[in-house]
Protein backbone atom coordinates (compact mmCIF):
# COMPACT_ATOMS: atom_id res chain seq x y z
CA UNK A 1 0.00 0.00 0.00
CA UNK A 2 1.56 3.46 -0.84
CA UNK A 3 0.60 5.42 1.95
CA UNK A 4 3.35 8.74 1.32
CA UNK A 5 5.79 9.87 -0.83
CA UNK A 6 7.87 11.88 1.90
CA UNK A 7 8.41 13.99 4.78
CA UNK A 8 9.93 17.53 4.38
CA UNK A 9 10.90 19.39 7.34
CA UNK A 10 12.04 23.41 6.87
CA UNK A 11 13.89 25.67 9.23
CA UNK A 12 13.91 29.12 7.76
CA UNK A 13 12.62 28.22 4.04
CA UNK A 14 15.58 25.42 4.07
CA UNK A 15 14.92 21.94 4.01
CA UNK A 16 16.84 20.48 6.85
CA UNK A 17 15.69 16.69 6.99
CA UNK A 18 13.81 14.87 3.94
CA UNK A 19 12.71 11.22 4.39
CA UNK A 20 11.87 8.99 1.26
CA UNK A 21 9.66 6.82 3.29
CA UNK A 22 7.44 7.84 6.33
CA UNK A 23 10.06 7.99 8.85
CA UNK A 24 10.13 5.50 11.33
CA UNK A 25 12.48 6.95 13.97
CA UNK A 26 12.16 9.92 16.88
CA UNK A 27 14.13 12.79 14.43
CA UNK A 28 16.65 14.63 16.71
CA UNK A 29 16.54 18.52 15.53
CA UNK A 30 17.76 21.95 17.14
CA UNK A 31 15.85 23.70 19.65
CA UNK A 32 14.21 25.50 16.95
CA UNK A 33 10.74 26.39 15.18
CA UNK A 34 10.28 24.17 12.19
CA UNK A 35 7.83 23.62 9.54
CA UNK A 36 6.55 20.33 8.93
CA UNK A 37 5.24 19.12 5.43
CA UNK A 38 4.08 16.02 4.32
CA UNK A 39 3.54 16.54 0.74
CA UNK A 40 1.97 13.34 -1.44
CA UNK A 41 0.38 12.05 1.96
CA UNK A 42 -2.45 9.90 0.39
CA UNK A 43 -5.01 8.88 2.80
CA UNK A 44 -4.99 8.11 6.15
CA UNK A 45 -5.52 10.98 9.03
CA UNK A 46 -2.79 13.19 10.84
CA UNK A 47 -3.18 13.48 14.62
CA UNK A 48 -1.28 15.68 16.57
CA UNK A 49 1.07 18.45 14.16
CA UNK A 50 -1.09 19.36 11.22
CA UNK A 51 1.34 19.31 8.28
CA UNK A 52 2.26 22.63 7.06
CA UNK A 53 2.24 24.28 9.97
CA UNK A 54 5.23 25.82 12.28
CA UNK A 55 5.79 24.01 15.73
CA UNK A 56 9.23 24.40 18.49
CA UNK A 57 10.83 21.81 19.92
CA UNK A 58 11.46 22.24 23.26
CA UNK A 59 15.30 20.95 24.56
CA UNK A 60 15.37 17.59 25.51
CA UNK A 61 12.19 16.94 23.06
CA UNK A 62 12.51 15.28 19.52
CA UNK A 63 9.89 14.61 16.74
CA UNK A 64 7.99 11.67 16.65
CA UNK A 65 6.25 9.49 13.76
CA UNK A 66 3.62 6.83 15.33
CA UNK A 67 1.26 4.84 12.94
CA UNK A 68 -1.79 3.55 14.94
CA UNK A 69 -3.53 0.74 13.34
CA UNK A 70 -6.68 -0.75 14.32
CA UNK A 71 -8.56 -4.12 13.65
CA UNK A 72 -12.35 -4.26 14.38
CA UNK A 73 -13.47 -8.09 14.47
CA UNK A 74 -17.09 -8.98 15.01
CA UNK A 75 -17.88 -10.87 17.99
CA UNK A 76 -21.28 -13.59 17.85
CA UNK A 77 -21.35 -11.94 13.85
CA UNK A 78 -18.53 -12.76 10.93
CA UNK A 79 -15.45 -11.34 9.40
CA UNK A 80 -13.28 -8.49 9.99
CA UNK A 81 -15.83 -5.02 10.19
CA UNK A 82 -12.74 -2.48 9.57
CA UNK A 83 -8.94 -1.88 9.27
CA UNK A 84 -7.82 1.53 9.86
CA UNK A 85 -4.50 3.68 10.41
CA UNK A 86 -3.56 7.02 11.04
CA UNK A 87 -0.47 8.96 11.89
CA UNK A 88 0.46 10.54 15.36
CA UNK A 89 2.74 12.83 15.33
CA UNK A 90 4.19 14.01 18.37
CA UNK A 91 6.73 15.93 20.27
CA UNK A 92 8.08 13.16 23.34
CA UNK A 93 11.20 13.23 25.31
CA UNK A 94 14.09 12.10 23.73
CA UNK A 95 16.19 9.43 25.64
CA UNK A 96 19.65 10.32 26.59
CA UNK A 97 20.88 12.33 23.45
CA UNK A 98 20.99 16.12 24.09
CA UNK A 99 18.72 18.05 22.39
CA UNK A 100 21.11 18.75 19.62
CA UNK A 101 21.95 17.95 15.64
CA UNK A 102 21.44 14.36 14.74
CA UNK A 103 24.96 14.14 14.76
CA UNK A 104 25.39 15.10 18.38
CA UNK A 105 25.79 12.20 20.40
CA UNK A 106 26.97 13.48 23.67
CA UNK A 107 24.87 12.21 26.47
CA UNK B 1 11.48 3.76 -1.14
CA UNK B 2 8.36 3.21 0.62
CA UNK B 3 8.04 1.97 3.98
CA UNK B 4 6.04 -0.62 4.90
CA UNK B 5 3.96 -1.41 7.73
CA UNK B 6 5.07 -4.62 9.97
CA UNK B 7 2.83 -7.28 9.19
CA UNK B 8 0.92 -8.11 12.49
CA UNK B 9 -1.96 -10.74 13.13
CA UNK B 10 -4.51 -11.57 15.59
CA UNK B 11 -3.33 -14.86 16.90
CA UNK B 12 -6.14 -16.91 18.75
CA UNK B 13 -4.66 -20.16 20.91
CA UNK B 14 -6.74 -22.90 21.20
CA UNK B 15 -6.07 -26.57 22.92
CA UNK B 16 -4.57 -27.87 25.87
CA UNK B 17 -1.71 -25.52 27.37
CA UNK B 18 0.90 -28.29 26.92
CA UNK B 19 0.55 -27.69 23.42
CA UNK B 20 -1.81 -24.79 21.97
CA UNK B 21 -2.45 -24.21 18.65
CA UNK B 22 -2.69 -21.29 16.91
CA UNK B 23 -4.99 -19.95 13.96
CA UNK B 24 -4.90 -16.41 12.33
CA UNK B 25 -8.01 -15.06 14.01
CA UNK B 26 -10.95 -13.82 11.59
CA UNK B 27 -13.81 -13.03 14.12
CA UNK B 28 -14.34 -13.25 18.21
CA UNK B 29 -17.16 -15.44 18.43
CA UNK B 30 -18.36 -16.60 21.60
CA UNK B 31 -19.43 -20.28 22.48
CA UNK B 32 -19.59 -23.60 24.03
CA UNK B 33 -16.66 -25.32 22.69
CA UNK B 34 -12.27 -24.59 22.01
CA UNK B 35 -12.74 -23.66 18.43
CA UNK B 36 -11.06 -20.82 16.13
CA UNK B 37 -13.63 -18.42 14.58
CA UNK B 38 -16.55 -20.55 16.15
CA UNK B 39 -19.71 -20.61 14.62
CA UNK B 40 -22.04 -19.68 17.26
CA UNK B 41 -24.99 -21.90 16.14
CA UNK B 42 -23.28 -24.81 16.35
CA UNK B 43 -22.26 -24.14 19.76
CA UNK B 44 -24.79 -22.45 21.69
CA UNK B 45 -24.01 -20.94 25.33
CA UNK B 46 -26.55 -22.10 27.77
CA UNK B 47 -28.12 -18.84 29.79
CA UNK B 48 -26.57 -18.89 33.27
CA UNK B 49 -23.15 -19.98 32.20
CA UNK B 50 -19.88 -18.61 30.30
CA UNK B 51 -18.60 -19.13 27.06
CA UNK B 52 -15.39 -20.81 26.69
CA UNK B 53 -12.46 -18.60 27.35
CA UNK B 54 -10.64 -16.85 24.19
CA UNK B 55 -7.34 -16.74 23.99
CA UNK B 56 -6.12 -13.78 21.73
CA UNK B 57 -2.61 -12.03 20.76
CA UNK B 58 -0.84 -9.89 18.40
CA UNK B 59 1.79 -12.06 16.33
CA UNK B 60 4.62 -10.24 14.56
CA UNK B 61 5.32 -11.92 11.59
CA UNK B 62 7.69 -9.34 10.04
CA UNK B 63 8.67 -5.66 11.33
CA UNK B 64 8.31 -4.42 8.17
CA UNK B 65 11.21 -3.01 5.55
CA UNK B 66 12.58 -0.70 6.34
CA UNK B 67 12.40 -2.52 9.69
CA UNK B 68 9.86 -0.61 12.62
CA UNK B 69 11.73 0.42 15.56
CA UNK B 70 8.76 -0.50 18.19
CA UNK B 71 5.52 -1.58 18.23
CA UNK B 72 3.70 -0.97 21.16
CA UNK B 73 0.36 0.83 22.67
CA UNK B 74 -1.97 -1.86 22.65
CA UNK B 75 -5.12 -1.75 23.35
CA UNK B 76 -8.21 -3.44 23.26
CA UNK B 77 -12.19 -2.00 23.45
CA UNK B 78 -15.79 -3.30 22.70
CA UNK B 79 -16.70 -0.02 20.41
CA UNK B 80 -20.31 -1.45 19.07
CA UNK B 81 -22.98 -3.87 19.87
CA UNK B 82 -25.01 -4.21 22.68
CA UNK B 83 -25.16 -6.29 25.87
CA UNK B 84 -28.56 -8.14 26.35
CA UNK B 85 -29.43 -8.60 30.05
CA UNK B 86 -26.10 -9.84 32.16
CA UNK B 87 -25.01 -10.44 28.96
CA UNK B 88 -21.03 -9.39 29.94
CA UNK B 89 -17.78 -9.72 28.23
CA UNK B 90 -14.51 -10.23 30.87
CA UNK B 91 -11.01 -9.29 29.47
CA UNK B 92 -7.66 -10.42 31.10
CA UNK B 93 -4.65 -9.30 30.48
CA UNK B 94 -1.64 -12.08 30.69
CA UNK B 95 1.25 -13.84 29.89
CA UNK B 96 -0.05 -17.07 30.97
CA UNK B 97 -2.43 -19.35 28.49
CA UNK B 98 -4.40 -21.90 30.37
CA UNK B 99 -6.87 -23.96 28.45
CA UNK B 100 -10.06 -22.63 27.25
CA UNK B 101 -13.00 -23.97 29.40
CA UNK B 102 -16.57 -22.40 30.41
CA UNK B 103 -14.94 -22.12 34.01
CA UNK B 104 -15.39 -18.50 35.31
CA UNK B 105 -11.51 -16.71 34.74
CA UNK B 106 -10.29 -15.20 37.69
CA UNK B 107 -9.06 -11.40 38.07
CA UNK B 108 -10.82 -10.32 34.79
CA UNK B 109 -12.68 -6.85 34.52
CA UNK B 110 -15.64 -6.18 32.00
CA UNK B 111 -13.86 -4.96 28.93
CA UNK B 112 -13.64 -1.11 27.96
CA UNK B 113 -16.30 -0.18 26.09
CA UNK B 114 -14.17 3.06 24.90
CA UNK B 115 -10.56 2.62 23.79
CA UNK B 116 -8.56 2.90 27.36
CA UNK B 117 -5.36 3.43 28.25
CA UNK B 118 -2.74 0.63 26.57
CA UNK B 119 -4.64 -2.61 28.22
CA UNK B 120 -2.20 -5.23 26.64
CA UNK B 121 1.46 -5.49 27.81
CA UNK B 122 3.71 -5.48 24.93
CA UNK B 123 6.59 -3.88 23.54
CA UNK B 124 7.55 -5.47 20.29
CA UNK B 125 10.65 -4.93 18.82
CA UNK B 126 11.07 -7.89 16.21
CA UNK B 127 9.67 -10.10 14.19
CA UNK B 128 8.00 -13.38 15.45
CA UNK B 129 7.93 -11.72 19.13
CA UNK B 130 4.07 -11.23 20.89
CA UNK B 131 2.19 -9.08 23.23
CA UNK B 132 0.67 -10.35 26.14
CA UNK B 133 -2.34 -13.06 25.69
CA UNK B 134 -6.04 -10.87 25.73
CA UNK B 135 -8.15 -12.85 27.37
CA UNK B 136 -12.02 -13.10 26.65
CA UNK B 137 -15.05 -14.45 28.41
CA UNK B 138 -18.60 -13.94 27.93
CA UNK B 139 -20.54 -14.37 31.05
CA UNK B 140 -24.39 -14.77 31.43
CA UNK B 141 -26.84 -15.25 33.71
CA UNK B 142 -30.33 -17.24 33.93
CA UNK B 143 -31.68 -13.81 33.15
CA UNK B 144 -30.10 -13.16 29.62
CA UNK B 145 -33.23 -13.72 26.94
CA UNK B 146 -32.29 -16.60 24.67
CA UNK B 147 -31.42 -16.50 21.27
CA UNK B 148 -29.02 -14.49 19.40
CA UNK B 149 -26.49 -12.05 21.20
CA UNK B 150 -26.45 -9.02 19.78
CA UNK B 151 -23.38 -8.72 17.02
CA UNK B 152 -20.25 -6.33 18.35
CA UNK B 153 -17.27 -5.01 17.17
CA UNK B 154 -13.93 -5.84 19.38
CA UNK B 155 -11.50 -3.14 18.53
CA UNK B 156 -7.50 -4.06 19.00
CA UNK B 157 -5.03 -0.88 18.10
CA UNK B 158 -1.20 -0.42 18.34
CA UNK B 159 0.93 2.06 17.53
CA UNK B 160 4.24 1.53 15.26
CA UNK B 161 7.34 3.52 15.31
Amino acid sequence: MRDHEYVLIQRNGEAIHAVDGFPNEMLRLNCKTFILRLPGLEGGEIVGLAPDVEFSIPEGFGLIFKRRTTVGLACNGSGEQERGWKYIIGIEPLKQERCGATDDTRT
Amino acid sequence: MILMAASVIIEEMNGDSGSPTPSTATNMNFGSADEANIVVADHPITCGTNSFSKWYRLHITDMGTPASNLLNNIKIWKDSGAYKTDEVINFKNTDTYVTPSATTVGGTAAIPTSAPATNVTGELDADEEYSYYMMLQLSTSASTEAGSANQKVIKVSYDEQ
